[in-house]
This record gives C-alpha cells, structure tokens and sequence, in this order.
C-alpha cells in the first residue's frame, strides 16, 4: 500500500476548494479557510499527513492535487521523492 | 463516437480528460481562440506579483495533449454550428465533425473604446505579459503619471488592488455600482472593504463612470464627469459578454447564458454546456444561474463529461468562491443575488471586523456572504446542502 506524505502549502492556498470537491474523504476547510489534510487513521486534520492509502485512494489524492489551480498540494512518496506539486 | 469541445480552459479540458478516462476509443477534439495550453488563470497574481515563475502557471505539460490522444486546435474560432449535419466551422474555413458537441467556452473580454498603451487587461496569461511590461515602465514614467487606476469591482479588480497596494502605487478605483462584486456586498460587508482598501492608497469612487480616457497614443490619465485623474497605468475588470449570434442562429437557447438543465444539456439533442458559459438549472437554488468561477467550471467540466458518455449524471453541488482583498477574505456560497432572496439575515457588523450576510428564500438558506467571517462557511454549505429550514439559523 503506498504510503504519501500529502502537504497543502498555506501560503499558497486560497480556499478554492478543487482538493476538496475532488476528494472529501482526505481533504476539508479549517477554520481559516484554508484546506487541511484529513488523516484516514486518526481522523485528525493537519495541512501535513503521512498516508497510508490502498492504489485507488492514491488516485484520488493525485487527482485532487492535480485539481488545485493554485498548485497548493505536493503529494512525496515513501522514498521522499516529490510525485506532485 | 466524436466528441467536439469548443473551449480550452479548465471546463473543456476537465471535460476532455474525463472522456478520455471513460472511453480510451473515443475521438477527441478541442477548438480554442487561445494561443496557450491550459494554465491556472487563478495563479496569475501570483505571476504578476513575481512570486511565481510564469512556467509554473501551465497546468499541462506540452506532451499531455498527445499523450491524452487529445486532438487541441489552438487559436480558432468557433463561427457557425450545423445541427442537422453534425459540424462546427471556424472563421477560418476548418470543419468538424462531432457526435457529441460541448460549449465550454469564457466569452469575449469587454474592452475600453481606446487602445492605448497603458491600458491593461487581466484575463489571460498574454495580458499578464502586458502587464508586467507596463510596470517595468512604470518607473520611468513623469512623476504625475505614477499613479494608477482600475476600473470595475470585480474578481479582476481585486487583482490590480492587490497588486497596486502591494506595490504602494497610489491608485483610484471607479465602479458603476456601489458595492464590489456587482453588488451582492451589503454596506456593512463593503465597509470593511473600503476601510481596509482605502489605507492601502487606493481611493475608491463608487457609483462613478468614466466619460474619457486622455491620451493620444498612451495613456495620460481619464475623466469622470468634470473631474481629471492623471495616471500612467490603468487596471480594466468590467466583465465578459459570450458571443451567442452563431449558436442562436442554430436553434440553441441562449439568455445570459447558454441554458442549460440540471444534466448540463442544452435544448438540442447531444448538444451540452459547461462552465462559464452555461446558464444552468441549480437544484439547491431552483433556478438558472451563471457562474464563472474555477470550481464551478472544473466541477461542471467533470460532471459532463459523465452524461456525454451516457451515464447521466446531475451537476448538484453547492457553489462557493472565495478572494483574498488586502487581507479581508470574502467568500461566496450558494445563491448571493440579494434580489432574489426574500430575506436576509445578518451576523457580525463593521465593528467587529466581520460580516455574514445570509440569503433565505421560501424559508431556507440558499445562499451567503463571508467578509472576515470564516468561521461561518462550514454551518451555512451544510444548511443549503440539507435545504433546512432557516428556522435552524
């Protein structure tokens, strides 16, 4: 199972929201507005996450990075190489 | 089957790369007016601002189109559409054939009178180019003309407002309305606005038209009404108008936009629309709206392509967009047309720096707007989502 590291760089986010209409199970809005990863193990959201995903949910969170017109989502792989963003 | 999409932004493209997911058979072909393979219009700020470098604003590589097995034709226009035998053709002479035809297209910018150089457009990543040439001599300018001005209180003007407050350029900013965002702002939400705006530099004159532009081949300055402002450098952001004759001429329904059903389908058989162009039946404000913001159209783009492919599928998504103005952020969910809503509720007030305005229509929320309210975006999406009752305010 791939394991991503997923950021959403705050700086860059304007809360758009594309991570977040793409895929809701691992994006959501804090209170400021900006997107927060949502950790599928704890349940707890942070702009940063260490995933461990199945290949469909890899899909998905490449989609919803690939989705964000402020190009705000990089998404590493195990090895620490950047895949998105 | 052959699929045709007029328009190469993030909607035709979305809706392009969607097909090309469900059907690794099809015939894909997209006809575009722009020169430049798709990019984030939204990142252009940051281009201009020069914290982004311009390479980075393309969100496809040069390759992606050949490797999607995407046919892109650049840099055409779209002059007539033949219903009967299944053809576009462009001004051009070009013809082609489709099963499927998709309008996703932004429309025409609307230009000043005059050309002349100083004026400046922010629609497109060419504009964008413009641009930084006219900042670059800036500075060279005589010192009564290193002033600014824009025109308009749209998502552009916000754009030069950041931009000219960003660079401490004293500028002036003239709108029809006398609120920003073609006034769905109520006085209070505009007053944070205008305060914030106003100790940036930038003086803002509302409900105010511009009657000349000076200059003979640049720009010198511009009058409203008896009154002359000199300056060197002009942000324009007064909108968009979609040029329907040839579509009309087909049979196609047009108002302010392309009208569409909740499936994104024209009045014509396998003819659809999306994005900025489409005015569209929304479930969640029961009526047709137009929306030209990225979300919308990447949203529209992806759900589309689903019914062109036979699965029809309805595009039922509470619309919301959010800016960033000299620090206040402003976010819009749902339906903001005041005029539509029979009342509005109110949270928070100048004074404290924020303000909801909460749109209710047959006793539910259908819409709001945020002025340094974040916290408020979370309760009212799931309220017009639900289609609760207001009484759960």
């Amino acid at each position: 199972m791939p394991k991503l590291t997923v950021k959403v760089d705050h700086a860059a986010c304007s809360g758009i929201g594309s991570c977040i209409e793409t895929s809701p199970k691992f994006f959501k809005f804090d209170a400021e507005n900006r997107a927060v990863v949502i950790s599928n193990e704890t349940g707890n959201a942070e702009a940063e996450q260490v995933l461990t995903v199945s290949d469909a949910e890899a899909g998905e969170l490449m989609q919803a990075a690939e989705s964000c017109p402020m190009i705000a989502v990089s998404i590493h792989d195990e090895s620490g190489l950047q895949i998105y963003g | 089957m052959k699929y045709v999409i007029i328009g190469s932004g993030i909607s035709g493209t979305t809706a392009a790369e969607e097909l090309r997911k469900i059907d690794d058979a099809c015939e894909i072909t997209i006809l575009s007016t722009e020169k430049h393979r798709l990019y984030s219009r939204v990142l252009l700020p940051r281009y201009i601002k020069g914290t982004l470098p311009r390479e980075r604003c393309f969100l496809k590589k040069e390759t992606w189109y050949a490797e999607q097995n995407i046919r892109c034709v650049f840099g055409v226009r779209v002059v007539e559409l033949n219903v009967a035998e299944k053809f576009v053709s462009t001004a051009d002479g070009q013809t082609f054939g489709f099963d499927k035809l998709l309008l996703a297209t932004s429309g025409d910018l609307l230009k000043l009178p005059n050309d002349l150089q100083g004026i400046s457009y922010l629609r497109t990543i060419d504009d964008a180019d413009y641009f930084l040439e006219l900042v670059a001599k800036f500075a060279s300018l005589p010192p009564n003309l290193q002033r600014a001005g824009i025109i308009g209180g749209s998502f552009i003007a916000v754009e030069y407002i950041n931009f000219f407050a960003q660079h401490k350029i004293p500028t002036d900013l003239f709108m029809l309305e006398n609120s920003f965002f073609g006034g769905a702002l109520d006085e209070d939400s505009f007053t944070i606005l205008k305060t914030k705006i106003e100790a940036e530099g930038i003086k803002i004159h509302t409900n105010k038209s511009v009657t000349k532009l000076i200059g003979e081949k640049s720009l010198d300055g511009l009058e409203v009404g008896v009154e002359k402002f000199p300056l060197g450098i002009l942000g324009v952001g007064i909108g968009i108008r979609p040029k329907f004759d040839w579509l009309k001429l087909a049979g196609v329904e047009v108002n302010r936009g392309i009208l569409t059903n909740e499936f994104l389908e024209t009045n014509l058989p396998n003819i659809y629309a999306s994005g900025d162009v489409a005015e569209f039946y929304d479930s969640f404000a029961e009526r047709r709206i137009v929306v030209g913001n990225w979300l919308n159209a990447q949203a529209q783009g992806r759900c589309v392509a689903k019914t062109m492919a036979g699965e029809r599928t309805e595009f039922s998504a509470v619309r919301a967009y959010s800016t960033n103005v000299c620090g206040v952020e402003v976010i819009f969910i749902g339906d903001t047309e005041a005029k539509f809503a029979e009342k509005i509720v109110k949270r928070g007030s100048p004074d404290e720096n924020g303000v909801t305005q909460i749109f209710i229509r047959d006793n539910r929320v259908v819409g709001a707007t945020l002025v340094n309210r974040n916290v408020d975006r979370a309760e009212l999406t799931q309220l017009i989502q639900s289609k609760a009752s207001a009484a759960n305010l």
